[in-house]
C-alpha cells in the first residue's frame, strides 16, 4: 500500500459535497504548490463551496486515495466512480 | 407664516430639533459649531463643505466644496453627496411621479398591491433611500422583481415580508426595501439556498468564477485566498473545516524552487560520460554553479 509523504495533519481542499454530503471522491489533482484536492462528480463549483480538511479525514472517508498517493506534482487522477480504478492523467 | 420652527415641540417628552438647516443635523457639543451631514460636514459661517465632494464627477461645474449649487432654498443635500431639487414639495411630487411609474408597471402584471403601493407611498423622504441602501440608486432595474417579489412569497432560505407595508423592492444585491408613509424599511433577503446548511457559504464573500470542469481544480490564486480565509476565521490558524483540527499547510513544489548555487554537490573529476571511474579518487565535492559550468569537460 502507498502512503502520502506529507504529514496527516497537511490541509488539503476538498468540497462541501465531499465533505457534507458524502459526494464520493472522483477527482484528484496534485498541485504544483503542493495541494492536494479531493472533488466529487460536481461541477460549477464556487469558492464557498471548498472546504479545508486534514489528509487523514480524507483518508478516513475513502482509503482508495492511497492508491494515488504518489501522484506526481501537476498529476490528476480520476475514476468513473468509487469502485473504479484510478486512472492517472 | 410661522411654519414649524425648531422650538415648536419642547418639553420634556422632545428633544430639540437639530436639523434646522437643509435636513442636516447642527452639532453644537464639545464647542463645534458645525452641520453634519451623512458623508461630510458643512461650515455653517462660510456656506460650503470642509470636505470634498464624494461624487464630484456629478457637478463637474462647481468647486467640489460647493453646497447645493449655492443655492439652498431650491436644493437639499442631506447626504453630503449631491445637491437634489427640490426639497420639500417638490421633491414629493418627484417621488410620486416615481411611484405612478412603478404602479403602471404594476398595472402591466396585475399587482393591485403595488398600485396602491404606488400611489399611497407619496414619500417625502424619498432621499432617505440612498441612506441606509446599498445600491437603492439601481431600483429601476429591480421593479419588475419587486412587482414579482411583492406577488409572490418570499423566497425559501431566508427573509420576511412585513405585512402592511406599501411596496416592495428587490434591489438586484438582494436587499429589499419596502416604502410605506415613513422612512423605507429595509431587510436583506438571503437568496443563497444552501445557506439552510449551518456550514454553508463558509468561503462565500470570495467571487470567483464558476468551474464548469468536472472535479473543479482549484487555481492557486484561489487556494491561496481559500487558505487565507481559512486562516482569518481561525485566529491566523489553519484549521480543518472538517473536525476542526490544526493543519500543516501543503509543501512547496521541490522543482519549482530555485537551485542553491552554493549546494555542494560530488562531482567526477574525470567525467562519467567520459568514461570517468566512480572511485572515491574521481569524486570531490564542488559547488552546483561550478559543476554546471564545468559540464562535462575534464575538470
Amino acid at each position: 500500500m502507498k502512503t502520502f509523504e506529507e504529514d496527516l495533519n497537511t490541509a488539503v481542499i476538498t468540497t462541501k459535497y465531499v465533505l457534507e454530503y458524502k459526494s464520493p471522491i472522483l477527482y484528484v489533482f496534485h498541485f504544483a504548490d503542493g495541494f492536494w484536492q479531493f472533488s466529487g462528480a460536481e461541477t460549477e463549483l464556487l469558492d464557498e463551496d471548498y472546504r479545508i480538511v486534514s489528509l487523514e479525514e480524507i483518508i478516513n472517508m475513502d482509503n482508495t486515495v492511497l492508491e494515488i498517493a504518489d501522484l506526481p506534482y501537476e498529476g490528476k487522477a480520476n475514476r468513473k466512480d468509487k469502485t473504479s480504478l484510478w486512472v492517472i492523467q | 407664516m410661522a411654519g414649524i420652527s425648531s422650538e415648536a415641540a419642547k418639553g420634556i417628552a422632545y428633544s430639540t430639533n437639530k436639523k434646522k438647516y437643509n435636513g442636516i443635523e447642527e452639532t453644537r457639543e464639545l464647542g463645534l459649531n458645525q452641520y453634519d451631514a451623512e458623508l461630510r460636514i458643512l461650515d455653517p459661517q462660510i456656506g460650503i463643505w470642509w470636505q470634498v465632494d464624494p461624487e464630484t464627477e456629478k457637478m463637474e461645474m462647481w468647486s467640489p466644496y460647493t453646497s447645493n449649487y449655492d443655492n439652498p432654498i431650491l436644493y437639499q443635500d442631506p447626504l453630503g453627496n449631491e445637491p437634489e431639487c427640490c426639497g420639500g414639495l417638490l421633491g414629493a411630487l418627484a417621488d410620486i411621479g416615481n411611484k405612478i411609474s412603478i404602479a403602471v408597471i404594476g398595472v402591466a402584471v396585475g399587482s393591485l398591491n403595488v398600485i396602491s403601493g404606488g400611489a399611497v407611498s407619496i414619500n417625502p423622504f424619498g432621499f432617505r433611500d440612498k441612506l441606509r441602501g446599498t445600491d437603492l440608486e439601481g431600483y429601476d432595474m429591480a421593479i419588475f422583481t419587486a412587482q414579482v417579489a411583492s406577488m409572490m412569497p418570499v423566497p425559501a432560505g431566508g427573509g420576511r415580508k412585513v405585512p402592511g407595508t406599501n411596496a416592495e423592492f428587490i434591489t438586484p444585491g438582494g436587499t429589499s426595501v419596502k416604502v410605506g408613509p415613513t422612512a423605507p424599511e429595509i431587510t436583506t433577503i438571503n437568496t443563497n439556498q444552501s445557506s439552510s446548511n449551518a456550514t454553508g457559504g463558509k468561503y462565500s464573500h470570495l467571487k470567483e468564477p464558476k468551474k464548469v470542469e468536472p472535479g473543479g481544480a482549484t487555481t492557486p490564486a484561489q487556494r491561496k485566498r481559500i487558505l487565507e480565509e481559512n486562516k482569518m476565521q481561525n485566529g491566523g490558524q489553519l484549521k480543518s473545516d472538517g473536525d476542526g483540527r490544526n493543519l500543516n499547510p501543503p509543501k512547496q513544489n521541490k522543482k519549482g524552487q530555485k537551485a542553491d548555487m552554493n549546494q555542494g554537490e560530488v562531482d567526477h573529476i574525470d567525467p562519467k560520460s567520459r568514461g570517468g571511474s566512480n572511485s572515491n579518487s574521481n569524486l570531490r565535492v564542488v559547488s552546483k554553479e561550478e559543476n554546471l559550468k564545468k559540464g562535462n569537460k575534464p575538470n
